[in-house]
């Protein structure tokens, strides 16, 4: 049994960490308020954009636009979102299960893969495995998320796509549900396609374009697969304080149940001791008599 | 007479979303009006005052470029940026001037790089020219 110092030493360093969790959950809260706010307020943009560009890209022949053309897919390009910093639950383990299945899956169809990953602690588990990383960013998702940076970031991706190099870009990212729910996303941003839908077929047909429509087209695709990877930027960021949040708040409460264990168990011991030398004293008073 | 459903949305907030008579934005090949039951209409727009005209009554918008989709009397333009007095005060619209500036000092004439930063400039020049119009 060990003694009550060493109980009361191991209590004193768990409120410690307490003290830590405690506060790393407070600053988590705060920047996710920020962070949640823009995510929500860029929401109702992004859904008016997605809504043109898929009226646009239901009318418009493929090969009207090298953004729209659909190619015999060889090789494949995936941009992994997620976060610099640890200690914020299943937020990375989740990206990375997301990742490694689509990798996967191409690669059953022969498809070669290249992953670009933003975040240091999806880079660090890559690197561990072996796999091989096309580009590496860090220190870009901190506190808030820059459009410049994804522009950046982008243009590589789409130099590439535009020589061919790839014929597929996907973004995996933790899309943000609300504070307890963040999902992992696989979305595929180039070449630009959505998703069937029946009767609206015909509702581009009578658009006029302004100043031409290769203009527009030209500069709203280009401007949209910006948008979708400053979109899962942050949306990723803020489930990522979120996240966060929750993990801190978990190990908040496990830190509480621990030193209520040990302080019961100290008390014990305590009570043991005090009892042992009342034995004692009791004992030896027996025996002078 | 029929309305024009009309929100112009930012990526950092809704600006405005209101009934409307009448849209007249600064397309890059000119400007023009929209009124109710106008055909179909996509445009890029250029650094320009958006106005909204209603009921004896205008608003006006300053924005740095964006994109008018029209279609079924519902009109939603996508702006890069909205100026209003609310969130760019006078020096700060002459600080980036002047940072501009310099910027475009160091670029060379003639590439992509110039031409992006110029096309700043002019915009925080139109955004002084009219939002802070006839201040001294």
């Amino acid at each position: 049994m060990p003694s009550s110092r060493d109980i009361k030493r191991k209590i004193n360093s768990i409120a410690k960490t307490q003290q830590i969790t405690k506060a790393m959950k407070m600053v988590a809260a705060a920047k996710l308020r920020k962070v949640q706010h823009t995510a929500m307020q860029f929401r109702p943009y992004i859904g008016k954009f997605e809504e043109i560009i898929k009226y646009l890209s239901e009318y418009t022949p493929p090969q009207d636009n090298k953004f729209l053309f659909l190619r015999d897919v060889k090789a494949a390009e995936i941009i992994v979102v997620a976060s610099d910093k640890g200690l914020c639950g299943g937020f990375n383990h989740n990206i990375i299960k997301e990742t490694e299945n689509l990798v996967s899956n191409l690669s059953s169809k022969n498809i070669s893969v290249s992953i670009t990953v933003v975040g240091k602690k999806v880079y660090d588990y890559f690197h561990f495995k072996g796999i091989q990383i096309k580009h590496f960013y860090t220190g870009i998702l901190k506190n808030e998320a820059h459009f410049v940076d994804a522009k950046k970031i982008m243009n590589v991706a789409i130099k590439d796509f535009l020589e061919e190099k790839t014929d597929e870009v996907y973004i995996v990212y933790n899309k943000f549900v609300n504070m307890l729910i963040q999902r992992p996303i696989v979305k595929k941003v180039l070449p630009i396609s959505f998703e069937e839908e029946n009767g609206q077929k015909q509702k581009y047909e009578k658009f006029t374009f302004e100043p031409s429509k290769e203009i527009v087209l030209e500069e709203m695709l280009l401007k949209y697969v910006y948008m979708s990877l400053y979109d899962s930027f942050l949306e990723s960021l803020a489930g990522e304080y979120a996240a966060r949040m929750l993990a801190m708040e978990a190990a908040t409460k496990n830190a509480q149940d621990m030193i209520k264990k040990l302080t019961l168990f100290y008390n014990k011991a305590r009570q043991a001791a005090i009892t042992k030398e009342l034995i004692e004293i009791t004992t030896s008073i027996e025996a002078m008599k | 007479m029929d309305k024009i459903h009309c929100s112009i949305v930012t990526p950092e907030r809704i600006i405005a979303s209101k009934e409307v008579d009448q849209v007249i934005a600064p397309g890059v090949s000119g400007e023009f009006g929209i009124l109710a039951n106008h055909m179909p209409f996509i445009s890029i727009l250029d650094i320009g005052t958006i106005k909204l005209l209603y009921e004896n009554a205008q608003d006006k918008y300053v924005i740095g470029g964006g994109y008018l989709e029209f279609d079924n009397n519902t009109a939603n333009i996508l702006c890069d940026e909205v100026f209003t007095k609310d969130n760019i005060t006078k020096e700060e619209t002459l600080k980036m001037i002047s940072k501009i500036e310099s910027r475009l000092k160091e670029e060379k004439p003639n590439t992509p790089e110039y031409t992006s930063v110029y096309k700043e400039l002019e915009k925080y020049k139109y955004v002084i020219n009219i939002l802070f119009e006839g201040e001294k």
